[in-house]
């Protein structure tokens, strides 16, 4: 006989583990947050143009590899000058690493010469944990019609040093690129790379 | 030195590149030393170099699938002409939980293996050994760590032991072991986004606890997700692996890496079986384009299936045992005040509803701990049947006037009187839904199998429904207190009536006893009729010594000694049954004439035989499984057409708890009994209806085998 003893236990279990990741090809989760100047910004509102979703910890090595030599900025550029909406997520909560108060989200904007539309703030980590955000960077790319068609790294080659960025394939640029000229995607969904999102 | 060190290393990186011969390399968060099990090296045999890591508490570094985030471990040879360098054998890693974010490596100190093979003719003096290491190190967070490490090394002509000969004994115990004791196999669901690793052991072999399993690269298994472990025998275990969103996309052929256990850890490789995802088609008779149309609508035509299946479930042969309860609690309807009718009609409700929501909640907590249950397991469990069958033999007891509740002498207390009866109307709602509720009746039989694949609030809330669905005839009757207005006005019969009705539970106390029965043998229905006995005297004794005419010390005295002797003679009839439940070897599967005991190897083994199957999925406790097994199943009828057409009949009991049949029915999305299968040679499945007749099984036959 089965012996039934850890109900309660597994009942708070069941309440505290709720894992909604979004699947490649579905829906991609609504939300609304507010960007480094304050203003308010929500998914559905780019409906009709492609939307990259972009986590990020400006102090993650992963990260600070494809921002010191300008390479993510120059993919962010190349795809906002084509009409894409490129939104930067920080979920770092308060007290966290990462985490950005309004003003030096905006600071860090300048400085690093970001080029992608804003940079949103969910220190809650709601919108990071719906998305299932696991990494920094960890990249999203929404269809027109507000399907996600891509989720994974950024690129191919998982390391921290900057000089692989010119070797590697970059993901979300190649998906882009296929879903413009209707073609399919090759790779829709890999596995991200980077430091884990400091909810 | 160390000062030096700590400069050199304050970059934003915390490492700088740094050469020494053979010494650790020392950094913020970590020291890096290349060491050998050897002194010097022999030309022509094979020798193990090893980077061993000594790291700064709460620091961890990577095993080669890092989990959610983090770099396993890099190593970047160069070596002198002759020596080739293995691949790194990886140590058994441990898991790291931020914020629910898993990741494998290591922490403390840990030493990678790497094999050298050193070529015949190799000759020189000292041959020096260079490595570029780089890892990424993470506490909180993360940095990149690199380290030029390099050792020199004499080259001799007889092996000589290293000086780091324990590291290397330590590194050799800490891999994951080869051999692994148990037989593997694994399968995997797209659907429900599940691989299953199972283990089944040898005869009085042991089976592991606390199972774990790494899978060695990323996309197969999700790091964040819970494994769960359940054992649906003595001799096997399964693991529930939640399978990656790119494996989804792209799955992989076999299942690589390191199981982990209290008892040791194995490397293993197991090759996915492909009959779960290879059922090709299922196709359901019954689900006609209404049921359809209502689940294609998502959770409003879940929740409408759900209540019209639970008002279905009122004709049902499901709710027979309750019967009586049902018809005394329409009854009780009958001369009382519109604000009586609707206290009665919302306490039943309630308690029907409230009770399918705890039966839900207790199915979805079970589910979460790794039974592998579904709905109606609260028959399953013998305990529970034991203490339904005392309720039911009191309340019986009770209404055919053993013994009263509640009445006092002077009668003025009316409102006492009317709030336990009211009470007793929540109590009915809750019996009637524990033992009406567990058989799958028209429509339900989808709408729950999604159910329990579902979110747990999405679950709660259809099953809710459900209850509210069956409970919804009382609840119309008591709100349009005109319909009440039909009902035979009370009198001296109703006396006579309620008496007649406790004759129906007794009914439903025989078919509780069957359950048992069917569970435990004959020494469970043994303990069952001493509880019948016992509790038949108590009940005397209360409605003799404890009547409101007797005395203060008598009541006293009689009230004790019944309470006692009930929960008495319960606790004993609960140890036995358990006891008879444990031992119980002749199992419920009852093999009479064509029909025979399921398991899906006998089903793999007849489909590759060529010959049609059709299993009956029941239990002893579903009374619809009953009713279209004496219409439609054992008719003779029935069985010349299964003769005629050559099909191998199985019954898949499911009366006592039984793993792999909940995973079948799941398969057929289902979570409860009666199911109804009708296999072709090929493999593709038929569903039949929920309730059968010679006709529905003769058509279902001849439209799939001819």
């Amino acid at each position: 006989m089965k012996s039934y003893h850890y109900l309660l236990l597994s009942l708070l279990a069941l309440v505290s583990t709720s894992n909604a990741a979004v699947s490649t090809g579905s829906l991609a989760p609504d939300f609304t947050l507010k960007d480094s100047t304050g203003a308010t910004h929500t998914l559905s509102s780019f409906k009709g143009k492609y939307v990259v979703l972009e986590w990020t910890n400006h102090r993650c090595p992963f990260v600070v590899k494809h921002y010191a030599k300008g390479d993510m900025q120059a993919t962010q550029k190349a795809l906002t000058s084509d009409g894409v909406i490129w939104l930067q997520i920080n979920s770092s909560a308060p007290g966290k690493q990462g985490h950005l108060t309004a003003a030096d989200a905006e600071a860090l904007r300048e400085s690093l010469n970001m080029e992608s539309t804003a940079m949103l703030l969910d220190e809650s980590g709601e919108v990071g944990r719906t998305y299932d955000a696991r990494t920094t960077p960890h990249m999203y790319l929404i269809s027109p019609e507000g399907t996600l068609i891509y989720q994974g790294a950024i690129d191919s080659i998982k390391s921290t040093r900057q000089s692989d960025v010119a070797k590697a394939t970059n993901y979300v640029k190649a998906a882009y690129e296929s879903a413009k000229a209707g073609k399919p995607i090759e790779n829709a969904t890999t596995t991200a790379y980077g430091c884990g999102v400091k909810y | 030195m160390n000062f030096l060190l700590r400069i050199l290393s304050l970059s934003l990186f915390g490492f700088s590149a740094l050469v020494l011969q053979a010494a650790p390399v020392k950094g913020e968060q970590a020291s890096v030393e290349l060491i050998a099990d050897v002194a010097q090296i022999v030309p022509g045999e094979s020798f193990q170099v090893a980077v061993h890591f000594e790291l700064e508490p709460h620091w961890h570094i990577y095993w080669q699938n890092p989990g959610s985030s983090g770099l396993p471990l890099e190593l970047t040879w160069e070596l002198p002409e002759g020596l080739e360098a293995g691949a790194i054998q990886w140590p058994t890693p441990q898991r790291f939980d931020l914020d629910g974010f898993i990741t494998y490596g290591y922490e403390d100190s840990v030493t990678f293996m790497v094999p050298v093979t050193v070529a015949e003719g190799f000759r020189g003096d000292i041959a020096t050994l260079k490595a570029d290491a780089f890892w990424l190190i993470c506490k909180e967070l993360c940095l990149p760590g690199d380290a030029k490490l390099s050792l020199s090394l004499p080259i001799g002509d007889a092996y000589l032991e290293g000086a780091n000969v324990a590291l290397f004994q330590q590194a050799v115990e800490s891999l994951p072991a080869g051999d692994v004791p148990w037989e593997l196999s694994a399968s995997f669901n797209l659907d429900s986004k599940e691989a299953m690793l199972r283990l089944t052991a040898d005869q009085g072999g042991f089976l592991p606890t606390e199972l774990y399993f790494y899978a060695d690269q990323e996309g197969i298994v999700d790091p964040n997700a819970a494994q769960v472990m359940s054992s649906p025998s003595a001799q096997v275990a399964e693991l529930r692996l939640s399978l990656d969103m790119l494996f989804l996309d792209t799955p992989a052929d076999r299942l690589n890496g390191v199981l982990q256990s209290e008892n040791g850890s194995w490397a293993i490789q197991v090759d996915f079986t492909d009959h779960v995802t290879s059922l090709s088609r299922i196709q359901e008779l019954e689900s006609g384009g209404f049921e359809q149309s209502l689940l294609d609508l998502g959770l409003p035509g879940f929740l409408a299936l759900a209540f019209l299946g639970g008002l279905i479930l009122n004709v049902m042969p499901c709710v027979l045992p309750v019967l009586s309860l049902k018809v005394f609690s329409l009854l009780k309807h009958s001369g009382q005040s519109k604000q009586q009718a609707l206290a009665h009609g919302f306490a039943y409700t309630a308690g029907v509803v409230l009770s399918f929501i705890a039966l839900a909640a207790a199915l979805f907590a079970l589910r979460a701990v790794g039974e592998r249950i579904g709905w109606g397991f609260q028959l399953q469990n013998p305990n529970f049947v034991v203490l339904l069958v005392v309720v039911f033999f009191l309340f019986g007891l009770n209404l055919m006037g053993v013994f009263e509740i509640g009445i006092s002498l002077i009668g003025a207390d009316s409102k006492v009187s009317q709030r336990n009866d009211v009470l007793g109307s929540f109590g009915m709602g809750i019996l009637a839904a524990v033992v009406g509720a567990p058989c799958m009746g028209p429509l339900v039989a989808s709408v729950s199998g999604i159910a329990v694949q579902a979110n747990v609030a999405t679950g709660l809330l259809i099953f809710g429904t459900m209850g509210l669905g069956l409970a919804s005839p009382f609840l119309l009757l008591s709100v349009f207190p005109k319909l009440v207005a039909y009902l035979p006005k009370p009198g001296v019969w109703m006396e006579s009536f309620k008496q007649f009705m406790g004759f129906l539970l007794m009914a439903a106390v025989v078919f509780l006893a069957l359950v048992v029965g069917r569970q435990g043998g004959v020494d469970a229905v043994f303990a069952i009729l001493v509880v019948l006995l016992i509790t038949g005297m108590s009940a005397w004794i209360y409605g003799r010594w404890a009547a409101p005419v007797k005395s203060k010390r008598s009541k006293f005295i009689a009230t004790t000694l019944s309470a006692a002797l009930t929960i008495g003679v319960s606790v004993y009839a609960i140890q036995s049954t358990k006891a008879a439940y444990e031992s119980f070897q002749g199992g419920s599967t009852t093999e009479d004439g064509q029909w025979q005991a399921w398991s899906s190897e006998r089903v793999e083994a007849e489909l590759a035989a060529g010959n049609p199957v059709f299993i009956d999925f029941t239990a002893t406790w579903c009374l619809i499984c009953q009713v279209n097994k004496k219409v439609a199943l054992r008719t003779t009828e029935t069985q010349t057409l299964f003769e005629e057409y050559g099909i191998v009949a199985l019954e898949a009991d499911w009366t006592r708890y039984d793993a792999a049949i909940t995973n079948e029915l799941e398969r057929f999305g289902r979570s409860g009994v009666p199911l109804y299968v009708l296999y072709t040679p090929q493999g593709d499945a038929t569903l039949l209806p929920q309730s059968l007749t010679n006709g529905i099984i003769r058509d279902a036959v001849e439209n799939t085998l001819k």
